[in-house]
């Protein structure tokens, strides 16, 4: 992913809003942004939609709420655009498609998705309006088309990559070298188009999936090929093959069971799941199980500890807006106890786990303190008698033979019995360099422990017990609150509030139970890790006896050679990046925010948790409103680019529609400084970027300068304007045209007065 | 798929094999099993993996009898 990837055009043929074909140049970086205008309903989103089926086969925008079909979500409109097919013969076949071109490096690549689709007889119903509707099905990929159509297979429905190298007169077919698929993974991997195709409206929950922040960090910067190609070294190369003696052979067979314990599989290889029921928020699902052990276990417990949480804040915020007869005071004190005691409870859980660990590891000290004292004595006690560090020996030594002078002032000539004496203790000294490691641990149980009990006592047992104290009694006192709110809450909002209180509780409990089995996971595996560890340095041992195991072990301690090579360049680079991800995301978002003093802080723990404090010291991360996540998803997928190195194009969908006009000043502001190097795409309302930015009491000194005006400041910015058929008869949303825009002053009447990108016909 | 690879991976690995060139042994395989990982996915073959793997180790480390290590 070294080379930078720049999105050159997409063309449409026949997808939804757009009826016949449609080609939009995209600006590169160095010509600056490229805004897509128009209102809502015309195919903004479409356009994306266009771009992720395109490349992954899916649409993952404006799909509406699975309960509910509105008019206006995709699902009820045809994947191909309906005037097309209306017009088509029936019979016929009708094609819909489209290309995008990419160039990575200099390389060009064309990717093309066709679906070819025979009409019958369109199936219709006339509305009480009289207005006569297509009937829509599913097609077998979940498209909809319409009902008397059937989606033809291959070659009519293809997808297909070519690229153009720089020495190359055309495009050629890449199959001979891999799929499309595969092409496309290479270039624009579908598991990080989350980071490059954002649609603003939708990423209220994307700060509630750590998930999204650690692949954002690892996939993007490749931490997880050096974690996969580890693995692989593990799993298959540092376990020799059997056959030199049968110690050896058992040892081998007992690392592969610690192998399938981690990866929860069962001795013929297959995945191995317990008669547990894991949760499933909705009843309709089928029942899935729980992995028996490892990893795949933990990360099924993860999965459904966020889920339980997501489905905990739906039914708070369905308290909050519910009809039922409470005050809405009391709803909006239930919602917001809510959310404080699931943050504090995280912070009690972490502050334990901190106090627990320090029992154990650091308590023994303690305990041992005299008898380390004692050894510590008689390390000094060696040291004080001219038992100097060995590394101090050997300069000593060398120091003498360079000025020829002895600690007698004799002079030590060459050859001499005297000088000799001095080569001899010199050379004793060589191998005998780890005598220093006992000075320096000594040395530190001094520093640190022998002469700082206090503070020693103070870092690892006192702070931590006061900050789980403290917390505890937090959560306590907020829990005593929530208690009697739930109280009322129940007695004055009915049996629905019941239910849905009831609900609540239920999933804390399930909730707590998953923690305790994600602790028993965790701990289980790092036991058998470390066993694992064990076991493999008993195997090496054995083989260094054996002859017949030359070979093997020769290529056993390269591989772990390399193996500590990756988990060295793992540990510094991931602290690298998630730290520099962290610094510059905290620094854009406070930027953006138009009240930067609303949180205080903001990290990115190792395990990628992730925390926003505010004032009161609340961890807001998982519960910020829809504004505030799209600006945070906006400062983090900037800051990302930086330490990761991959340069890739981004497209931002409705980029100000969930923020205040404050905010979408610092928006405006911002965006050019914080993407130098990327190529940015937006489509946006006249709302979002022409407008003039709607005042806010809160910040009476703001400027109304609207977004297209503060970007014009900094940089240029290529228009387009989707223009909707005025055709009456046009279906629903309408047939759309992109056609190239540009940005004018309308003098007119007060209300129509101001920005707007128009047609440049 | 040579070239894939990112500059920040190839740095930090050139840092820790003290190879300012990228021209060692160690360098050269570190980033093939980086390139082999990223070509297959989960569904390839554990058998296909170790193969793989095992003819670059053939290739950079191969044995001979009077090996000094």
């Amino acid at each position: 992913m070294s080379d930078d990837i720049r999105l050159l055009s997409v063309e449409i043929q026949n997808y939804r809003q757009y009826y016949g074909n449609h080609k939009l140049n995209f600006a590169s970086r160095e010509e600056g942004f490229t805004v897509i205008m128009g209102k809502n309903g015309e195919g903004k989103s479409n356009l994306l939609n266009a771009i992720n089926w395109c490349l992954y086969q899916e649409e993952p925008h404006g799909m509406g709420d699975d309960d509910n079909e509105h008019e206006s979500d995709n699902k009820s409109l045809s994947i191909i655009n309906n005037r097309y097919i209306k017009d088509t013969k029936p019979e016929t076949r009708a094609d819909l498609k489209v290309d995008i071109w990419i160039q990575k490096g200099d390389t060009v690549y064309s990717i093309t998705r066709t679906m070819g689709i025979l009409k019958h007889e369109l199936e219709e119903k006339t509305l009480n309006s009289g207005k006569k509707v297509v009937l829509l099905k599913d097609d077998p990929m979940g498209f909809r088309i319409p009902k008397g159509c059937e989606r033809l297979e291959a070659p009519f429905s293809n997808f297909v990559v070519t690229k153009k190298g720089p020495h190359d007169t055309d495009f050629s077919d890449t199959i001979r070298w891999a799929t499309p698929e595969n092409q496309v993974k290479d270039i624009l991997p579908q598991s990080l188009s989350k980071y490059f195709l954002l649609d603003g409206e939708f990423l209220e929950a994307f700060w509630k999936k750590s998930k999204n922040i650690k692949e954002g960090i690892e996939q993007i910067s490749q931490l997880h090929l050096i974690t996969g190609a580890l693995k692989n070294i593990q799993t298959h190369m540092m376990i020799p093959s059997k056959g030199f003696s049968k110690d050896t052979d058992d040892m081998t067979n007992k690392i592969r069971e610690f192998d399938r314990f981690e990866n929860s599989r069962d001795k013929d290889g297959n995945e191995s799941w317990t008669d547990d029921p894991r949760y499933k928020n909705d009843p309709s699902l089928e029942e899935t199980y729980y992995h028996s052990t490892g990893q795949p276990r933990i990360d099924d417990i993860d999965e459904d500890i966020e889920k339980i949480s997501d489905k905990k804040q739906k039914i708070s915020q369905e308290i909050k807006s519910s009809g039922f007869g409470a005050k809405e005071s009391l709803k909006e004190q239930y919602a917001k106890l809510e959310a404080e005691l699931e943050e504090l409870e995280t912070t009690v859980n972490s502050t334990s786990d901190t106090f627990v660990y320090n029992l154990i590891k650091k308590g023994p000290q303690i305990m041992l303190k005299n008898a380390i004292k004692k050894s510590v004595d008689v390390i000094d006690k060696e040291i004080r008698g001219g038992g100097l560090p060995v590394k101090y020996k050997k300069l000593f030594a060398d120091s003498l033979l360079e000025s020829k002078l002895c600690v007698c002032h004799e002079i030590l000539e060459p050859g001499h019995e005297r000088t000799q004496h001095v080569i001899d203790f010199k050379d004793s000294l060589v191998g005998k360099e780890e005598n220093d490691d006992v000075a320096l641990l000594a040395d530190d149980y001094k520093r640190f422990f022998l002469h700082n009990i206090d503070e020693f006592s103070k870092k690892y047992f006192i702070d931590p017990r006061k900050s789980l104290a403290d917390a505890t009694e937090k959560f306590e006192k907020l829990d005593q609150e929530f208690t009697i709110v739930k109280e009322k809450l129940k007695k004055s909002g009915g049996k629905d509030a019941d239910e849905l209180i009831n609900e609540q509780a239920y999933l804390e409990e399930l909730s707590k139970k998953l923690y305790e089995l994600k602790l028993t996971a965790t701990s289980d595996l790092k036991t058998s890790n470390k066993n694992r560890g064990e076991q493999q340095n008993e195997l090496n041992k054995a083989l260094d006896k054996n002859k017949k195991a030359a070979k093997v072990l020769h290529q056993l301690k390269k591989w772990d050679e390399i193996a500590n090579t990756f988990q060295k360049a793992y540990d510094e680079l991931k602290d690298e990046i998630r730290q520099g991800v962290r610094d510059t995301t905290w620094k854009n978002y406070k930027n953006l925010l138009a009240n930067d003093s609303e949180f205080t802080s903001f990290d990115i723990e190792p395990d990628y948790t992730v925390f926003l404090l505010d004032k009161d010291n609340f961890n807001k991360a998982r519960n910020l409103s829809a504004g505030q996540s799209l600006l945070l998803t906006l400062a983090f997928v900037a800051a990302i680019r930086g330490p990761t190195g991959y340069k890739f194009p981004l497209i931002v969908d409705s980029p100000a529609g969930k923020v205040d006009g404050p905010n979408t000043h610092n928006i405006g502001k911002c965006l050019p400084d914080f993407l130098p190097d990327a190529q940015l795409t937006l489509l946006a309302t006249n709302k979002e970027y022409t407008d003039y930015i709607s005042p806010d009491p809160d910040y009476p000194k703001m400027p109304n300068t609207p977004v297209c005006k503060l970007f014009e400041e900094k940089i240029n910015v290529q228009h387009f304007k989707i223009q909707k058929d005025k055709n009456p008869d046009s279906e629903n949303v309408g047939n759309s045209s992109i056609m190239l825009g540009k940005l004018v002053f309308q003098d007119g009447t007060e209300e129509k007065r101001g920005w707007m990108v128009v047609a440049d016909e | 798929m040579a070239g894939q690879i990112s500059e920040t991976i190839k740095k930090k690995l050139k840092e820790i094999l003290n190879d300012p060139q990228g021209e060692s042994d160690e360098y050269k395989i570190a980033i093939e099993l980086l390139e082999k990982t990223e070509k297959n996915d989960k569904l390839t073959k554990a058998s296909q993996v170790k193969k793989e793997f095992q003819l670059l180790a053939d290739q950079y480390f191969s044995y001979k009898e009077n090996n000094d290590e």
